[in-house]
Protein backbone atom coordinates (compact mmCIF):
# COMPACT_ATOMS: atom_id res chain seq x y z
CA UNK A 1 0.00 0.00 0.00
CA UNK A 2 2.87 2.91 0.99
CA UNK A 3 6.34 2.01 0.40
CA UNK A 4 9.00 4.35 0.74
CA UNK A 5 12.46 3.51 -1.88
CA UNK A 6 15.42 5.37 -1.03
CA UNK A 7 13.99 8.45 0.56
CA UNK A 8 15.52 10.94 1.30
CA UNK A 9 14.53 14.13 2.86
CA UNK A 10 16.85 17.46 3.52
CA UNK A 11 15.10 20.69 4.66
CA UNK A 12 16.39 24.09 3.91
CA UNK A 13 18.19 24.62 7.15
CA UNK A 14 20.44 21.78 6.05
CA UNK A 15 18.92 19.33 8.74
CA UNK A 16 18.07 15.77 7.29
CA UNK A 17 14.58 14.77 7.81
CA UNK A 18 15.02 11.57 6.47
CA UNK A 19 18.38 9.62 5.00
CA UNK A 20 17.61 7.13 2.50
CA UNK A 21 14.47 5.43 3.81
CA UNK A 22 13.33 1.95 2.57
CA UNK A 23 10.37 0.34 4.02
CA UNK A 24 6.52 -0.48 2.63
CA UNK A 25 3.53 -0.79 4.12
CA UNK A 26 0.97 -3.69 3.43
CA UNK A 27 -2.89 -3.34 2.96
CA UNK A 28 -4.36 -3.19 6.45
CA UNK A 29 -1.03 -3.06 8.20
CA UNK A 30 -1.18 -1.14 11.32
CA UNK A 31 2.28 0.29 11.70
CA UNK A 32 3.86 1.85 14.57
CA UNK A 33 6.73 4.82 13.72
CA UNK A 34 8.87 5.26 16.90
CA UNK A 35 11.30 7.72 17.65
CA UNK A 36 12.88 10.57 19.69
CA UNK A 37 12.15 14.11 18.87
CA UNK A 38 13.84 15.13 15.47
CA UNK A 39 14.56 11.39 14.37
CA UNK A 40 12.09 11.85 11.13
CA UNK A 41 8.73 10.53 12.57
CA UNK A 42 7.04 14.04 11.59
CA UNK A 43 9.08 14.35 8.02
CA UNK A 44 7.84 10.80 7.82
CA UNK A 45 3.94 11.77 7.71
CA UNK A 46 4.44 15.11 5.76
CA UNK A 47 5.94 13.16 2.89
CA UNK A 48 3.04 10.84 2.37
CA UNK A 49 0.65 14.11 2.65
CA UNK A 50 2.95 15.51 0.01
CA UNK A 51 3.30 18.45 2.78
CA UNK A 52 7.24 18.57 1.59
CA UNK A 53 9.01 17.04 -1.26
CA UNK A 54 11.83 14.30 -0.79
CA UNK A 55 15.00 15.41 -1.80
CA UNK A 56 15.63 11.54 -3.79
CA UNK A 57 14.09 8.64 -3.64
CA UNK A 58 10.23 7.31 -4.80
CA UNK A 59 7.23 7.41 -2.36
CA UNK A 60 4.69 5.30 -3.93
CA UNK A 61 1.27 4.85 -2.73
CA UNK A 62 -1.07 1.94 -4.15
CA UNK A 63 1.56 1.42 -6.50
CA UNK A 64 1.79 5.21 -7.36
CA UNK A 65 4.57 7.69 -7.39
CA UNK A 66 3.07 10.10 -5.43
CA UNK A 67 5.75 12.65 -7.06
CA UNK A 68 3.21 12.69 -10.26
CA UNK A 69 0.65 13.98 -8.12
CA UNK A 70 0.48 17.68 -9.05
CA UNK A 71 -0.29 21.03 -7.19
CA UNK A 72 -3.58 20.52 -7.69
CA UNK A 73 -4.48 17.37 -7.33
CA UNK A 74 -2.89 17.15 -3.88
CA UNK A 75 -6.25 17.45 -2.34
CA UNK A 76 -7.54 14.22 -4.00
CA UNK A 77 -4.34 12.41 -2.80
CA UNK A 78 -4.77 13.89 0.57
CA UNK A 79 -8.89 12.36 0.97
CA UNK A 80 -7.59 8.64 0.57
CA UNK A 81 -5.18 9.51 3.67
CA UNK A 82 -7.27 9.96 6.88
CA UNK A 83 -5.05 11.92 9.38
CA UNK A 84 -4.81 13.01 13.16
CA UNK A 85 -2.95 15.24 14.74
CA UNK A 86 -1.56 16.22 18.10
CA UNK A 87 -3.09 19.24 18.49
CA UNK A 88 -6.64 18.05 16.51
CA UNK A 89 -6.59 21.01 14.72
CA UNK A 90 -10.35 20.95 14.64
CA UNK A 91 -12.42 23.84 12.84
CA UNK A 92 -13.53 25.74 15.88
CA UNK A 93 -16.28 27.65 14.59
CA UNK A 94 -17.88 24.44 13.51
CA UNK A 95 -19.95 21.73 16.00
CA UNK A 96 -18.54 18.37 16.25
CA UNK A 97 -20.82 16.68 13.45
CA UNK A 98 -20.05 19.84 10.91
CA UNK A 99 -16.25 19.27 11.75
CA UNK A 100 -16.89 15.48 11.09
CA UNK A 101 -19.51 16.65 7.55
CA UNK A 102 -16.90 18.82 6.90
CA UNK A 103 -14.34 16.10 5.33
CA UNK A 104 -17.74 14.90 3.08
CA UNK A 105 -18.73 17.92 1.87
CA UNK A 106 -15.73 18.35 0.50
CA UNK A 107 -15.91 15.11 -1.78
CA UNK A 108 -19.06 16.30 -3.65
CA UNK A 109 -21.19 13.97 -0.86
CA UNK A 110 -24.80 14.59 -1.29
CA UNK A 111 -26.91 15.48 1.96
CA UNK A 112 -28.22 11.88 2.31
CA UNK A 113 -24.94 10.61 2.49
CA UNK A 114 -23.63 12.98 4.94
CA UNK A 115 -26.54 12.73 7.23
CA UNK A 116 -26.36 8.66 7.21
CA UNK A 117 -22.66 8.51 7.71
CA UNK A 118 -21.37 11.33 10.23
CA UNK A 119 -24.33 10.30 12.86
CA UNK A 120 -22.61 6.57 12.22
CA UNK A 121 -18.76 7.25 12.43
CA UNK A 122 -19.75 9.86 15.59
CA UNK A 123 -21.24 6.36 17.18
CA UNK A 124 -18.07 4.48 16.36
CA UNK A 125 -15.82 6.79 18.51
CA UNK A 126 -18.22 7.21 21.36
CA UNK A 127 -20.01 10.27 20.87
CA UNK A 128 -22.94 10.77 19.14
CA UNK A 129 -24.52 12.56 22.39
CA UNK A 130 -21.73 15.53 21.37
CA UNK A 131 -23.00 16.55 17.99
CA UNK A 132 -23.85 19.83 18.54
CA UNK A 133 -20.81 20.69 20.94
CA UNK A 134 -17.99 23.32 19.99
CA UNK A 135 -14.51 22.36 20.51
CA UNK A 136 -14.19 24.19 22.71
CA UNK A 137 -16.50 22.67 24.81
CA UNK A 138 -14.92 18.91 24.88
CA UNK A 139 -12.06 17.40 26.36
CA UNK A 140 -8.41 16.69 24.72
CA UNK A 141 -9.51 12.87 24.33
CA UNK A 142 -12.73 14.21 23.02
CA UNK A 143 -11.11 16.72 20.27
CA UNK A 144 -8.65 14.08 19.49
CA UNK A 145 -11.90 11.61 19.25
CA UNK A 146 -13.80 14.19 16.94
CA UNK A 147 -10.51 14.59 14.85
CA UNK A 148 -10.78 10.57 14.50
CA UNK A 149 -13.80 10.80 13.51
CA UNK A 150 -13.23 13.21 10.77
CA UNK A 151 -10.21 11.08 9.56
CA UNK A 152 -12.36 8.21 8.43
CA UNK A 153 -15.64 9.51 7.61
CA UNK A 154 -14.86 9.29 4.21
CA UNK A 155 -13.06 5.39 4.80
CA UNK A 156 -9.96 6.47 3.24
CA UNK A 157 -7.81 3.57 2.62
CA UNK A 158 -4.63 4.66 4.82
CA UNK A 159 -5.19 6.63 8.18
CA UNK A 160 -1.88 8.48 9.47
CA UNK A 161 -1.60 9.63 13.15
CA UNK A 162 0.91 11.91 13.80
CA UNK A 163 1.87 11.67 17.88
CA UNK A 164 -1.99 11.24 18.30
CA UNK A 165 -1.75 10.82 22.10
CA UNK A 166 0.77 13.68 22.65
CA UNK A 167 -1.74 15.81 24.73
CA UNK A 168 -3.44 13.58 26.29
CA UNK A 169 -3.70 11.36 29.74
CA UNK A 170 -2.23 7.75 29.86
CA UNK A 171 -5.98 6.43 30.08
CA UNK A 172 -7.40 8.40 27.26
CA UNK A 173 -3.96 7.79 25.04
CA UNK A 174 -5.05 3.86 25.38
CA UNK A 175 -8.65 4.31 24.28
CA UNK A 176 -7.49 6.83 20.89
CA UNK A 177 -5.05 3.59 20.65
CA UNK A 178 -7.87 1.01 20.43
CA UNK A 179 -10.20 3.36 18.26
CA UNK A 180 -7.19 3.33 16.34
CA UNK A 181 -6.96 -0.53 16.10
CA UNK A 182 -10.18 -0.88 15.53
CA UNK A 183 -9.88 1.16 12.55
CA UNK A 184 -7.73 -0.90 11.29
CA UNK A 185 -9.59 -4.28 12.01
CA UNK A 186 -12.18 -2.84 9.60
CA UNK A 187 -9.59 -2.50 6.78
CA UNK A 188 -7.36 0.32 6.56
CA UNK A 189 -3.91 0.55 6.88
CA UNK A 190 -2.92 3.00 10.16
CA UNK A 191 0.86 4.42 10.43
CA UNK A 192 0.85 6.18 14.03
CA UNK A 193 3.75 8.06 14.67
CA UNK A 194 4.16 8.34 18.48
CA UNK A 195 6.84 8.40 21.65
CA UNK A 196 4.47 6.42 23.96
CA UNK A 197 6.93 3.21 24.16
CA UNK A 198 4.81 1.89 26.66
CA UNK A 199 1.35 1.54 24.66
CA UNK A 200 3.71 0.55 21.84
CA UNK A 201 4.78 -2.32 23.54
CA UNK A 202 1.79 -3.35 24.95
CA UNK A 203 -0.67 -3.47 21.61
CA UNK A 204 2.53 -5.75 19.94
CA UNK A 205 2.23 -4.46 16.61
CA UNK A 206 5.11 -4.04 13.77
CA UNK A 207 7.32 -1.03 14.65
CA UNK A 208 9.49 0.71 12.36
CA UNK A 209 12.68 2.69 15.19
CA UNK A 210 13.76 6.09 13.80
CA UNK A 211 16.87 7.65 15.19
CA UNK A 212 18.73 10.81 13.17
CA UNK A 213 16.65 10.03 10.09
CA UNK A 214 17.56 6.71 9.32
CA UNK A 215 15.95 3.10 10.30
CA UNK A 216 17.26 1.78 13.22
CA UNK A 217 14.50 -1.59 13.57
CA UNK A 218 11.78 -2.95 12.10
CA UNK A 219 10.19 -5.92 14.43
CA UNK A 220 7.02 -7.30 14.57
CA UNK A 221 5.13 -7.73 17.69
CA UNK A 222 6.19 -4.64 19.35
CA UNK A 223 9.60 -2.58 20.26
CA UNK A 224 10.88 -4.80 23.04
CA UNK A 225 10.49 -7.89 20.87
CA UNK B 1 -6.67 4.34 -5.62
CA UNK B 2 -7.80 7.82 -7.57
CA UNK B 3 -5.35 10.54 -7.17
CA UNK B 4 -7.53 12.76 -9.73
CA UNK B 5 -10.93 14.72 -9.83
CA UNK B 6 -13.88 13.08 -11.09
CA UNK B 7 -16.79 14.25 -12.91
CA UNK B 8 -18.73 15.99 -10.81
CA UNK B 9 -22.48 15.28 -10.15
CA UNK B 10 -25.01 18.42 -11.22
CA UNK B 11 -26.61 18.07 -7.78
CA UNK B 12 -22.99 18.20 -6.24
CA UNK B 13 -22.22 21.34 -7.90
CA UNK B 14 -25.88 22.75 -6.41
CA UNK B 15 -25.25 21.66 -3.21
CA UNK B 16 -21.58 23.10 -3.11
CA UNK B 17 -22.99 26.24 -4.22
CA UNK B 18 -25.45 26.96 -1.17
CA UNK B 19 -22.68 25.61 1.07
CA UNK B 20 -20.51 28.05 -0.20
CA UNK B 21 -23.42 30.64 0.63
CA UNK B 22 -24.14 29.45 3.89
CA UNK B 23 -20.41 29.28 4.77
CA UNK B 24 -19.79 32.69 3.82
CA UNK B 25 -22.81 33.90 5.93
CA UNK B 26 -22.14 31.92 9.00
CA UNK B 27 -18.31 33.02 8.74
CA UNK B 28 -19.25 36.67 8.50
CA UNK B 29 -21.44 36.85 11.81
CA UNK B 30 -18.84 34.62 13.33
CA UNK B 31 -16.01 37.07 12.57
CA UNK B 32 -18.45 39.73 13.00
CA UNK B 33 -15.76 42.62 14.39
CA UNK B 34 -13.62 42.02 11.21
CA UNK B 35 -16.55 42.26 8.87
CA UNK B 36 -17.89 45.42 10.49
CA UNK B 37 -14.49 46.77 10.32
CA UNK B 38 -13.92 45.63 6.86
CA UNK B 39 -17.99 47.18 6.14
CA UNK B 40 -16.95 50.04 7.63
CA UNK B 41 -13.52 50.50 5.35
CA UNK B 42 -15.72 49.87 2.23
CA UNK B 43 -18.45 52.20 3.18
CA UNK B 44 -15.84 55.47 3.97
CA UNK B 45 -14.31 54.31 0.84
CA UNK B 46 -17.23 54.07 -1.32
CA UNK B 47 -18.65 57.22 0.33
CA UNK B 48 -15.42 59.31 -0.96
CA UNK B 49 -15.60 57.36 -4.29
CA UNK B 50 -19.24 59.21 -4.65
CA UNK B 51 -18.38 62.16 -2.79
CA UNK B 52 -16.11 62.89 -5.36
CA UNK B 53 -17.83 62.00 -8.32
CA UNK B 54 -20.93 64.49 -7.25
CA UNK B 55 -18.32 66.95 -6.59
CA UNK B 56 -17.10 66.49 -10.14
CA UNK B 57 -19.92 66.38 -12.27
CA UNK B 58 -21.56 69.27 -10.62
CA UNK B 59 -19.05 71.32 -10.69
CA UNK B 60 -18.80 70.72 -14.57
CA UNK B 61 -22.38 71.36 -14.63
CA UNK B 62 -22.14 74.78 -12.98
CA UNK B 63 -19.11 75.53 -15.47
CA UNK B 64 -21.08 74.83 -18.21
CA UNK B 65 -24.20 76.70 -16.86
CA UNK B 66 -22.28 79.73 -16.84
CA UNK B 67 -20.16 79.12 -20.12
CA UNK B 68 -23.43 78.89 -22.17
CA UNK B 69 -24.75 82.05 -20.12
CA UNK B 70 -22.07 84.15 -21.75
CA UNK B 71 -23.53 84.61 -24.97
CA UNK B 72 -22.48 86.68 -28.13
CA UNK B 73 -23.85 89.38 -29.82
CA UNK B 74 -24.84 90.03 -33.64
CA UNK B 75 -25.31 93.94 -33.93
CA UNK B 76 -28.08 94.78 -36.63
CA UNK B 77 -27.44 97.57 -39.12
CA UNK B 78 -30.39 100.39 -38.76
CA UNK B 79 -31.14 100.14 -42.23
CA UNK B 80 -32.09 96.10 -42.28
CA UNK B 81 -35.75 96.73 -41.88
CA UNK B 82 -38.36 94.35 -39.39
CA UNK B 83 -39.23 91.94 -41.84
CA UNK B 84 -36.30 90.90 -42.77
CA UNK B 85 -35.20 90.27 -38.80
CA UNK B 86 -36.81 86.81 -38.71
CA UNK B 87 -34.17 85.66 -41.65
CA UNK B 88 -31.44 86.71 -39.97
CA UNK B 89 -33.26 84.93 -36.90
CA UNK B 90 -33.60 81.34 -38.95
CA UNK B 91 -30.05 81.72 -40.39
CA UNK B 92 -28.43 81.90 -36.31
CA UNK B 93 -30.64 79.21 -34.94
CA UNK B 94 -29.82 77.07 -38.15
CA UNK B 95 -25.94 77.02 -37.20
CA UNK B 96 -25.65 73.88 -35.00
CA UNK B 97 -23.64 75.09 -32.34
CA UNK B 98 -26.05 77.64 -31.21
CA UNK B 99 -28.59 76.79 -28.14
CA UNK B 100 -30.78 79.57 -28.39
CA UNK B 101 -31.13 83.23 -29.95
CA UNK B 102 -33.01 86.21 -28.59
CA UNK B 103 -33.63 89.05 -30.30
CA UNK B 104 -32.89 92.54 -28.46
CA UNK B 105 -34.69 95.82 -29.24
CA UNK B 106 -32.62 99.04 -29.51
CA UNK B 107 -34.90 100.43 -26.62
CA UNK B 108 -34.35 97.12 -24.27
CA UNK B 109 -30.67 97.29 -25.03
CA UNK B 110 -31.60 100.95 -23.98
CA UNK B 111 -32.96 100.24 -20.65
CA UNK B 112 -30.49 96.83 -19.80
CA UNK B 113 -27.46 99.47 -20.09
CA UNK B 114 -29.01 102.08 -17.55
CA UNK B 115 -30.01 99.23 -15.17
CA UNK B 116 -26.43 98.39 -15.54
CA UNK B 117 -25.08 101.43 -14.13
CA UNK B 118 -25.37 102.42 -10.35
CA UNK B 119 -25.59 106.50 -11.22
CA UNK B 120 -25.97 108.18 -14.39
CA UNK B 121 -29.22 105.91 -15.33
CA UNK B 122 -31.38 109.02 -15.85
CA UNK B 123 -29.25 110.40 -18.22
CA UNK B 124 -28.92 107.49 -20.38
CA UNK B 125 -32.83 107.07 -20.13
CA UNK B 126 -32.86 110.41 -21.61
CA UNK B 127 -31.07 109.45 -24.43
CA UNK B 128 -34.52 107.36 -25.55
CA UNK B 129 -35.30 109.74 -28.66
CA UNK B 130 -31.74 109.95 -29.57
CA UNK B 131 -31.08 105.48 -29.13
CA UNK B 132 -26.88 105.47 -30.33
CA UNK B 133 -27.65 101.61 -29.38
CA UNK B 134 -28.87 99.12 -31.80
CA UNK B 135 -30.98 95.92 -33.05
CA UNK B 136 -29.14 92.87 -31.91
CA UNK B 137 -29.33 89.27 -31.43
CA UNK B 138 -28.00 87.42 -28.87
CA UNK B 139 -26.95 84.21 -29.07
CA UNK B 140 -25.90 81.24 -26.61
CA UNK B 141 -23.70 78.73 -27.56
CA UNK B 142 -23.72 74.87 -25.95
CA UNK B 143 -20.27 75.12 -25.18
CA UNK B 144 -17.73 77.90 -24.47
CA UNK B 145 -15.30 76.63 -26.90
CA UNK B 146 -17.69 76.29 -29.74
CA UNK B 147 -18.03 80.43 -29.38
CA UNK B 148 -15.24 80.87 -31.91
CA UNK B 149 -16.29 79.09 -34.23
CA UNK B 150 -19.55 80.96 -34.62
CA UNK B 151 -18.04 84.52 -34.10
CA UNK B 152 -16.33 83.46 -36.96
CA UNK B 153 -19.42 82.24 -38.99
CA UNK B 154 -21.52 85.53 -37.68
CA UNK B 155 -18.43 87.75 -38.97
CA UNK B 156 -18.55 85.93 -42.25
CA UNK B 157 -19.50 87.35 -45.49
CA UNK B 158 -23.21 85.76 -45.76
CA UNK B 159 -24.20 87.19 -42.32
CA UNK B 160 -22.68 90.58 -43.53
CA UNK B 161 -24.59 90.22 -46.59
CA UNK B 162 -27.90 89.92 -44.10
CA UNK B 163 -27.22 92.88 -42.19
CA UNK B 164 -25.22 91.75 -39.24
CA UNK B 165 -22.49 94.70 -38.96
CA UNK B 166 -20.50 93.73 -35.73
CA UNK B 167 -20.06 90.23 -33.52
CA UNK B 168 -19.31 90.79 -29.96
CA UNK B 169 -18.08 88.51 -27.52
CA UNK B 170 -16.81 87.73 -24.16
CA UNK B 171 -13.59 86.17 -25.34
CA UNK B 172 -11.44 86.80 -21.72
CA UNK B 173 -14.56 85.28 -19.85
CA UNK B 174 -15.04 82.24 -22.37
CA UNK B 175 -11.43 81.59 -22.14
CA UNK B 176 -11.05 81.66 -18.60
CA UNK B 177 -14.03 79.51 -17.60
CA UNK B 178 -12.49 77.07 -19.98
CA UNK B 179 -9.58 77.11 -18.64
CA UNK B 180 -11.34 76.78 -15.06
CA UNK B 181 -13.56 73.93 -16.58
CA UNK B 182 -10.40 72.14 -17.81
CA UNK B 183 -8.63 72.48 -14.24
CA UNK B 184 -11.38 71.40 -12.64
CA UNK B 185 -11.88 68.11 -14.53
CA UNK B 186 -8.27 66.80 -14.42
CA UNK B 187 -8.31 67.67 -10.07
CA UNK B 188 -11.83 65.75 -9.88
CA UNK B 189 -9.79 62.92 -12.03
CA UNK B 190 -7.11 62.60 -10.06
CA UNK B 191 -9.14 62.61 -6.63
CA UNK B 192 -11.35 59.68 -8.15
CA UNK B 193 -8.13 58.34 -9.18
CA UNK B 194 -6.25 58.39 -5.99
CA UNK B 195 -9.67 57.97 -3.81
CA UNK B 196 -9.65 54.16 -6.33
CA UNK B 197 -5.99 53.69 -5.37
CA UNK B 198 -6.63 54.25 -1.44
CA UNK B 199 -9.41 52.50 -1.60
CA UNK B 200 -8.06 48.97 -2.84
CA UNK B 201 -5.16 49.55 -0.44
CA UNK B 202 -7.25 49.54 2.42
CA UNK B 203 -9.72 47.24 1.86
CA UNK B 204 -7.58 44.82 1.03
CA UNK B 205 -5.26 45.31 3.81
CA UNK B 206 -8.45 45.08 5.78
CA UNK B 207 -9.58 41.75 4.40
CA UNK B 208 -5.69 40.27 4.58
CA UNK B 209 -5.90 40.74 8.32
CA UNK B 210 -9.21 38.90 8.81
CA UNK B 211 -7.65 35.80 6.16
CA UNK B 212 -4.92 35.89 8.60
CA UNK B 213 -6.75 35.65 11.52
CA UNK B 214 -8.55 32.35 10.10
CA UNK B 215 -5.11 31.13 8.74
CA UNK B 216 -5.21 27.98 10.84
CA UNK B 217 -8.69 27.12 9.54
CA UNK B 218 -7.68 27.27 6.21
CA UNK B 219 -4.05 25.15 6.69
CA UNK B 220 -7.30 22.11 8.39
CA UNK B 221 -9.15 22.99 5.56
CA UNK B 222 -6.18 22.08 3.26
CA UNK B 223 -5.28 19.05 4.98
CA UNK B 224 -8.43 17.12 4.87
CA UNK B 225 -8.35 17.64 0.98
CA UNK B 226 -10.12 20.85 -0.07
CA UNK B 227 -9.21 22.04 -3.02
CA UNK B 228 -7.90 25.83 -3.66
CA UNK B 229 -11.43 26.35 -5.22
CA UNK B 230 -13.59 25.16 -2.23
CA UNK B 231 -11.17 27.08 0.45
CA UNK B 232 -11.38 30.10 -1.73
CA UNK B 233 -15.16 30.16 -2.88
CA UNK B 234 -16.50 30.75 0.85
CA UNK B 235 -14.24 33.81 1.12
CA UNK B 236 -14.73 35.05 -2.11
CA UNK B 237 -18.51 35.16 -1.38
CA UNK B 238 -17.95 36.65 2.18
CA UNK B 239 -15.80 39.16 0.57
CA UNK B 240 -18.55 39.80 -2.12
CA UNK B 241 -20.99 40.22 0.62
CA UNK B 242 -18.99 42.74 3.14
CA UNK B 243 -18.10 44.70 -0.04
CA UNK B 244 -21.80 44.70 -0.93
CA UNK B 245 -23.13 46.01 2.17
CA UNK B 246 -20.74 48.83 2.94
CA UNK B 247 -21.24 50.27 -0.66
CA UNK B 248 -24.60 49.92 -0.23
CA UNK B 249 -24.54 51.68 2.56
CA UNK B 250 -22.72 54.58 1.37
CA UNK B 251 -24.62 54.98 -1.52
CA UNK B 252 -27.46 54.70 0.30
CA UNK B 253 -26.51 57.33 3.16
CA UNK B 254 -25.22 59.53 0.14
CA UNK B 255 -28.34 59.62 -1.64
CA UNK B 256 -30.06 60.59 1.52
CA UNK B 257 -27.59 63.26 2.65
CA UNK B 258 -27.04 64.66 -1.01
CA UNK B 259 -30.32 66.91 -1.12
CA UNK B 260 -29.65 68.44 2.33
CA UNK B 261 -26.06 69.25 1.57
CA UNK B 262 -27.20 71.13 -1.80
CA UNK B 263 -29.49 73.14 -0.19
CA UNK B 264 -27.35 74.09 2.57
CA UNK B 265 -24.96 74.95 0.11
CA UNK B 266 -27.60 77.02 -1.56
CA UNK B 267 -28.80 78.81 1.72
CA UNK B 268 -25.26 79.45 2.46
CA UNK B 269 -23.40 80.90 -0.67
CA UNK B 270 -26.46 81.68 -2.35
CA UNK B 271 -24.52 83.56 -5.21
CA UNK B 272 -23.76 80.25 -6.61
CA UNK B 273 -27.37 79.16 -7.18
CA UNK B 274 -28.04 82.95 -8.62
CA UNK B 275 -25.37 81.74 -11.50
CA UNK B 276 -26.08 77.84 -11.74
CA UNK B 277 -27.89 75.06 -10.01
CA UNK B 278 -26.91 71.65 -8.61
CA UNK B 279 -27.76 68.81 -10.53
CA UNK B 280 -31.10 66.64 -8.91
CA UNK B 281 -29.91 63.72 -7.21
CA UNK B 282 -31.33 61.35 -9.45
CA UNK B 283 -29.25 62.42 -11.77
CA UNK B 284 -26.39 61.98 -10.03
CA UNK B 285 -27.11 58.82 -8.10
CA UNK B 286 -28.34 56.07 -10.76
CA UNK B 287 -24.81 56.53 -12.60
CA UNK B 288 -22.70 56.32 -9.63
CA UNK B 289 -24.49 53.91 -7.16
CA UNK B 290 -24.51 51.19 -9.07
CA UNK B 291 -20.89 51.35 -9.64
CA UNK B 292 -20.03 52.17 -6.33
CA UNK B 293 -22.16 48.85 -4.85
CA UNK B 294 -20.65 46.91 -7.82
CA UNK B 295 -16.93 47.93 -7.14
CA UNK B 296 -17.28 47.02 -3.49
CA UNK B 297 -18.30 43.61 -4.32
CA UNK B 298 -15.99 43.27 -7.20
CA UNK B 299 -13.09 44.88 -4.37
CA UNK B 300 -14.17 42.63 -1.54
CA UNK B 301 -14.03 39.40 -3.48
CA UNK B 302 -10.90 40.03 -5.11
CA UNK B 303 -9.36 41.00 -1.74
CA UNK B 304 -10.46 37.88 -0.35
CA UNK B 305 -9.12 35.86 -2.66
CA UNK B 306 -5.82 37.84 -2.98
CA UNK B 307 -5.36 37.82 0.37
CA UNK B 308 -5.45 34.19 0.69
CA UNK B 309 -3.29 32.77 -1.74
CA UNK B 310 -0.23 32.61 0.38
CA UNK B 311 -2.34 30.22 2.64
CA UNK B 312 -3.38 28.39 0.26
CA UNK B 313 0.38 26.81 -0.30
CA UNK B 314 -0.26 23.82 1.99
Amino acid sequence: MIRFKNVTKIYDTGIKGLKNVSFSVEKGEFLFIVGPSGSGKSTLIKLILKEEEPQSGEILIDGQNIANVSHKNVPYLRRQIGVVFQDFRLLPNKTVYENVAFAMQITDATHREIKRNVPATLSMVGLHKKARSYPRQLSGGEQQRVALARAIVNRPPILLADEPTGNLDPDTSWEIMMLLSDVQKQGMTVLVATHAWDIVDNMKKRVIALKNGTILRDVKGGYEN
Amino acid sequence: MNFFPTRRRFSSVINNAFFYIAEAFKSALKNSLMSVCSIITIFICASLLIISYSVAVNIRECLRQIESAVGIAAIIDDSVPDEELDKIYNAIADIDDVKEVHFVSAQAALASFADSLEEGSDIVMGLENDNPLRRSFEVVVYRAKDQKAVVKLLSSETFVDMGVVKVRQAQDVTEFLEGVSNFANIVCAVIIFVTAVLSVILITTTIKITVASRKNEITIMKYVGATDSFVKWPFRLEGAFIGGIGATVAAAVSAITYPLIVHAISEQFSFITNIASFLPTEEVFPIIAPIAIISGILLGALSAVGALRKYLEV
